[in-house]
């Protein structure tokens, strides 16, 4: 609209709470654009209500991709390469708001958390005459198709050999030691320790102990599966170098001003849609600078005050507006730092910071605290210093932050009616630092019960003439609190060595990681079935089809 | 059509047509807009609000149908003595993200703590199925309606401390 | 989502409703809850011209017990049966029924007459009621009747409630002899309506020999269905594995299940057959 106006100085976007987002809300619908046309035209203000029938039929949609994957590897299960070839349905037009760079996203993340150098990966998109498609879901750029591909058929791997899903992992994964750490598809992996998440997984969950009940279980004809997930995510776009969207590199920023109270503002290029931006940034800065968090108002989602962005989506406001945070947060230390010297007539190496005051090197009684470092830029700043107490940055990353976890479910499932219990739900993330372990927790949570529904419920279904057939919450299923299990959540802590904080982001990788583990323990359950592999959602009916089409079911039900 | 309720203990008229749903009462004639719409087919949970203490979903019932009755949103949990229990209960443990099912969420608890003070954890997660939550995983809506349960009770309030395996 | 436009009366006693009724014939509906019929309403699938709201109308919502039969008002709530002692102590059926009805929400407004007036396959109750062997109270303005529960479902959405009637009560005859009672339904998640639902009721007399039985199956054919082959199949017998297997075959057999996305065919009647035999076992336990 604004291009189209020439006119953008005169155009105020104001975003205030806007429930969630998930991906849905990045692309520009045309109710949007009809309603701001419908304004200029009749000098009103206009509404936009879209229902829930509506949205499900006309909203972007994510996750139409129809993979091959194939896997080679040696007889010991040691990986040799990966083949994935992707037909991917974009609907009527591309929803994505995508790095220009990389049309498929960053699919080519898909080899995983293994050590091996061999990939190929295609992929052909159509457009059909479905909702605009192709949206990141909860998702940054099309990683939990690739996750669901790598993590599903290295168990397909598993189950084909007969070697333990869990060794099988342990025995490709890339080392500690061996990050940063180059992948066959060009990206470089920051930092993680594989081997020490799943371990913390199997424990927290008593894999082996699950392993001897299954047997158990098998033997009187039960149905019981184990499945694990240990996936590496991709999130933070991205360095300018490679990322822009249509031309505009993919930084973020922030700007904090300081009152002379020692109260500060800060404002930010994202807009938290229930991640905790609020909570997070100030902490970030609190840390930083050392004054209490409770004493910084973060302001978001205002295009007359908020400094450029490009928001908040696949996980990557903390690893570059986070970053922002501290890097402005620091400008301003670097600054009361020379304010500390002037009122402290000494030269600035003297000088040592602990969070909230500086004080003299050897003679800790002469101090001066930040909020009188602040007051002192207004009224009595050095001659030659700007005065005021503010600071903007935009942060450009050096690369993207490589969040990955270990998970691991069990399921049972009743064998008359197929229908699924998720038992126990286990999930180790590592996003390294953590920030605030309550909202970190809370994401994950959020996550995975997202990560179950694809796994299990949730699928846009079309009949032959492309009518939507399950356009309402009464056929589009979404968990409610007794689908969901009750989720058990812990983490490791491997710092990304780049980030100025050593975060990654975390928002996404429980959607991405936790539908393999899913499907890998429905899989796994099904093993006396032969069953090695099932497309998801996976649900009880789909579990009868396919063993009814291996002929595997009693026959006494022909009638 | 001519009808009296009280919204919050506050006397309100209002002339609707029948087929006016008492959410859209509620949020556009009486500007309470704490309640939310969420679908059309009665499964959200958005809309929930008490009709005489009951939870009901309020996209599911005609304005015209609560002449006479009490309705209690969202708007009126916080009192002069400060946050609700459940309230408190939600902002202590992370309960809401978005906020978008919240209200909805914390109207359905309070009659389910109403009528059972002590639920167990199943006893809660069957008792909010008709409620919707995109962004929690529902784990810490579970903890804040027994922290609510244990404020209500004058039980130990249990730790809102993030339990990592 | 609003309704198309309608009048709206809440007359305050069961004559002026039935005068009412009687006078505005086919354009009149008559609302109770309000849980089936103002969803359909939003979605304009049905537009009535007048709706008569019972709600205000005294005496209509009761569970108590009369001679040797349960009865229950047409307008009690949901949440009342599952809240109701008497059947807690002995129709422990309806509260399996209840937890699987919906959610606590809609169980606070739905009635349990709406529940069978609106003919819905789909819903719960109407196999329970089968498997009961319940009779329905229609109440018109001269007179009102008791209708056996196996004649009242006449086809979609129609049942044997005429124009200008309206559905009062039901009432459930007390077992002489050993009784249990179950439910079940196979949904896709908490909320759904049943992909199949089996409704057992068995009554045992002192050495174990199954002397009534009632069996329901919920959303498996055109109407709610009372499997009467299930249902010879136990009578007599001490319940041994061959009759409950017999049982539980032909309810998979004698369904007409239609393909949709629940599931197909096949698949339902796999459904039916596990839950018949499941909810038999379970009866048979409680009545012990
Ligand atoms: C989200 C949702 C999920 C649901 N899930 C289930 C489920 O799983 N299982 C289930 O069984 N039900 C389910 N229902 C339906 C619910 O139980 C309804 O409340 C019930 O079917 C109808 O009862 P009511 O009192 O609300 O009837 P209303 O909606 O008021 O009426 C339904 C129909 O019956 C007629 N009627 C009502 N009462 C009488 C009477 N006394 N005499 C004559 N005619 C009358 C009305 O005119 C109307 O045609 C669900 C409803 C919702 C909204
Ligand atoms: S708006 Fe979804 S249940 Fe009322
Ligand atoms: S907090 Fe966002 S829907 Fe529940």
């Amino acid at each position: 609209m604004a291009g189209h106006a020439g006119q953008k100085h005169k155009i105020r976007v104001v975003s205030p709470d806007i429930g969630g987002g998930f991906g849905g809300k990045v692309p520009i619908y045309p109710g949007y654009v009809i309603a701001i046309a419908v304004s200029f035209l009749t000098g009103v203000p206009i509404k936009w209500v879209e229902d829930r029938s509506e949205n499900l039929q006309a909203d972007s949609f994510a996750r139409d991709y129809h993979i091959k994957a194939e896997i080679a590897a040696t007889k010991e299960g040691k990986i040799q390469a990966t083949r994935f070839k992707v037909l991917a349905d974009h609907g009527y037009t591309d929803a994505s708001a995508n790095p220009s760079k990389f049309p498929t996203g960053l699919f080519s993340i898909g080899t995983g958390s293994y050590d091996y150098d061999t990939a190929y990966m295609e992929a052909d998109a159509v457009y059909t005459n479905k909702p605009p498609g192709g949206v990141a879901y909860r998702c940054s750029f099309r990683v939990t198709e690739a996750v669901h591909a790598i993590e599903t058929v290295v168990d397909t791997l598993a189950l084909k050999i007969g070697k333990d899903p869990a060794q099988l992992r342990f025995e490709n994964f890339i080392k500690k030691d061996q990050f940063p750490w180059k992948s066959p598809t060009g990206w470089e992996y920051d930092s993680g320790d594989y081997k020490a998440g799943l371990e913390k997984a199997m424990k927290a969950i008593d894999y082996d102990g699950l392993r001897e009940e299954q047997v158990e279980k098998r033997k009187k004809g039960e149905l019981m599966g184990i499945g694990i997930s240990t996936f590496t995510e991709i999130v933070g776009a991205g360095p300018s170098k490679d990322f822009d969207i249509l031309g505009i590199k993919m930084f973020d920023s922030a700007e904090i001003r300081v009152h002379p109270t020692g109260k500060a503002i800060a404002r930010f290029g994202t807009k938290s849609q229930g991640q905790g931006h609020e909570t997070t940034y100030a902490q970030i800065i609190a840390e930083e600078l050392g004054i209490p968090a409770e004493n910084i108002q973060v302001e978001e989602g205002d295009t007359d005050t908020a400094p450029y962005g490009l928001g908040t989506y696949a996980s990557r406001s903390t690893p570059t507006a986070g970053a922002a945070a501290a890097m402005a947060a620091r400008k301003l230390r670097d600054k009361a730092k020379k304010i500390a010297a002037y009122l402290l007539e000494v030269s600035e190496d003297d000088l040592e910071w602990e969070p909230g005051k500086f004080s003299v090197k050897g003679a800790p009684e002469k101090s001066k605290t930040i909020q009188e470092l602040v007051f002192a830029a207004y009224t009595n700043h050095p001659q030659g210093m700007e005065a005021g107490f503010e600071a903007t940055h935009y942060y450009d990353p050096p690369n993207l932050t490589f969040p990955n976890g270990a998970y691991i479910c069990v399921v049972d499932i009743d064998s008359d009616t197929f229908e699924i219990n998720v038992r126990r739900f286990v999930a180790i993330d590592d996003c390294g630092n953590i920030i605030n372990p309550m909202i970190v927790q809370g994401q994950v949570h959020g996550g995975l019960t997202q990560g179950i529904a694809p796994a299990m419920y949730e699928e846009l279904l079309y009949d032959d003439d492309g009518n939507i057939l399950n356009g309402t919450l009464m056929d589009y299923l979404v968990p409610t609190a007794v689908e969901s299990p009750s989720w058990e959540t812990g983490h490791t802590i491997t710092p990304s060595p780049h980030h100025p904080i050593g975060a990654k982001g975390v928002g996404e990788s429980p959607t991405v990681g936790a539908p393999p583990a899913i499907a890998n323990a429905i899989c796994d359950a099904l093993k006396p079935y032969g069953i090695t592999h099932m497309n998801i959602p996976i649900t009880p009916f789909k579990i009868f089809k396919t063993l009814q089409e291996k002929g595997l079911l009693d026959t006494d039900l022909k009638i | 059509m001519e009808i009296k309720i009280k919204l919050n203990g506050t006397e309100m008229t209002a002339d609707v047509e029948p087929r006016t749903l008492l959410v859209h009462l509620i949020r556009e004639k009486f500007s309470s807009t704490g309640t939310h719409i969420g679908c059309d087919t009665s499964s959200c949970g958005a809309c929930t609000i008490l009709i005489d203490g009951k939870s009901a979903k309020s996209c599911t019932i005609l304005a015209v149908q609560v002449n006479g009755k009490e309705i209690s949103t969202v708007e009126g949990l916080l009192t002069a003595e400060g946050l609700h229990p459940i309230q408190e209960g939600f902002k202590e443990n992370h309960a809401l993200h978005c906020g978008f099912c919240t209200p909805g969420m914390m109207m359905r608890a309070v009659e389910l703590l109403e009528k059972n003070p002590n639920p167990s954890e199943d006893e809660i997660r069957w008792g909010i199925s008709g409620n919707l939550c995109r962004c929690t995983g529902y784990n810490n809506i579970v903890s804040a309606i027994k922290y609510a349960s244990a404020k209500i009770r004058g039980a130990e309030l249990p730790s809102t401390e993030p339990k990592f395996v | 989502m609003i309704p198309s436009s309608f009048e709206y009366s809440a007359p305050s006693t069961l004559d002026e409703a039935l005068k009412m009724l009687n006078e505005l014939g086919d354009e009149a509906k008559i609302l109770a809850g309000g849980h089936s019929l103002i969803p359909m309403m939003k979605l304009r699938f049905a537009e009535p011209e007048h709706l008569v709201d019972i709600n205000n109308i005294p005496g209509l919502s009761y569970v108590k017990e009369e001679g040797e039969y349960l009865i229950i008002g047409a307008m009690t709530r949901e949440v009342e049966l599952e809240e109701s002692d008497i059947v807690a102590a002995k129709f422990p059926i309806f509260l399996d029924a209840a937890k699987l009805i919906a959610d606590p929400q809609v169980r606070n407004w739905g009635t349990i007459g709406g529940n069978l007036a609106h003919g819905d396959v789909a819903n719960d109750h109407p196999a329970v009621m089968i498997a009961l062997d319940a009779e329905v109270e229609i109440t018109g303005q001269n007179e009102s009747r008791w209708v056996s529960i196996n004649e009242f479902f006449m086809g979609f959405y129609t049942t044997a409630v005429q124009e200008g009637e309206i559905l009062t009560a039901i009432r459930i005859p007390n077992a002489s002899g050993k009784n249990g009672n179950s439910y079940h339904k196979n949904e896709r998640k908490v909320g759904d309506y049943a992909t199949a639902g089996v409704a057992v009721n068995i009554t045992l007399d002192d050495s174990g020999t199954c002397t009534a039985v009632g069996i329901g199956l919920t959303n498996v054919n055109p109407t709610p269905l009372k499997a009467e082959r299930s249902e010879q199949a136990l009578i007599g017998t001490k319940l041994d594995d061959a009759a409950i297997a017999n049982a539980a075959q032909y309810a998979s057999e004698d369904c007409k299940p239609s393909d949709d996305l629940r599931g197909s065919v096949d698949y339902k009647r796999r459904i039916v057959k596990t839950l018949t035999k499941r909810m038999i076992i379970k009866a048979m336990e409680r009545a012990n």
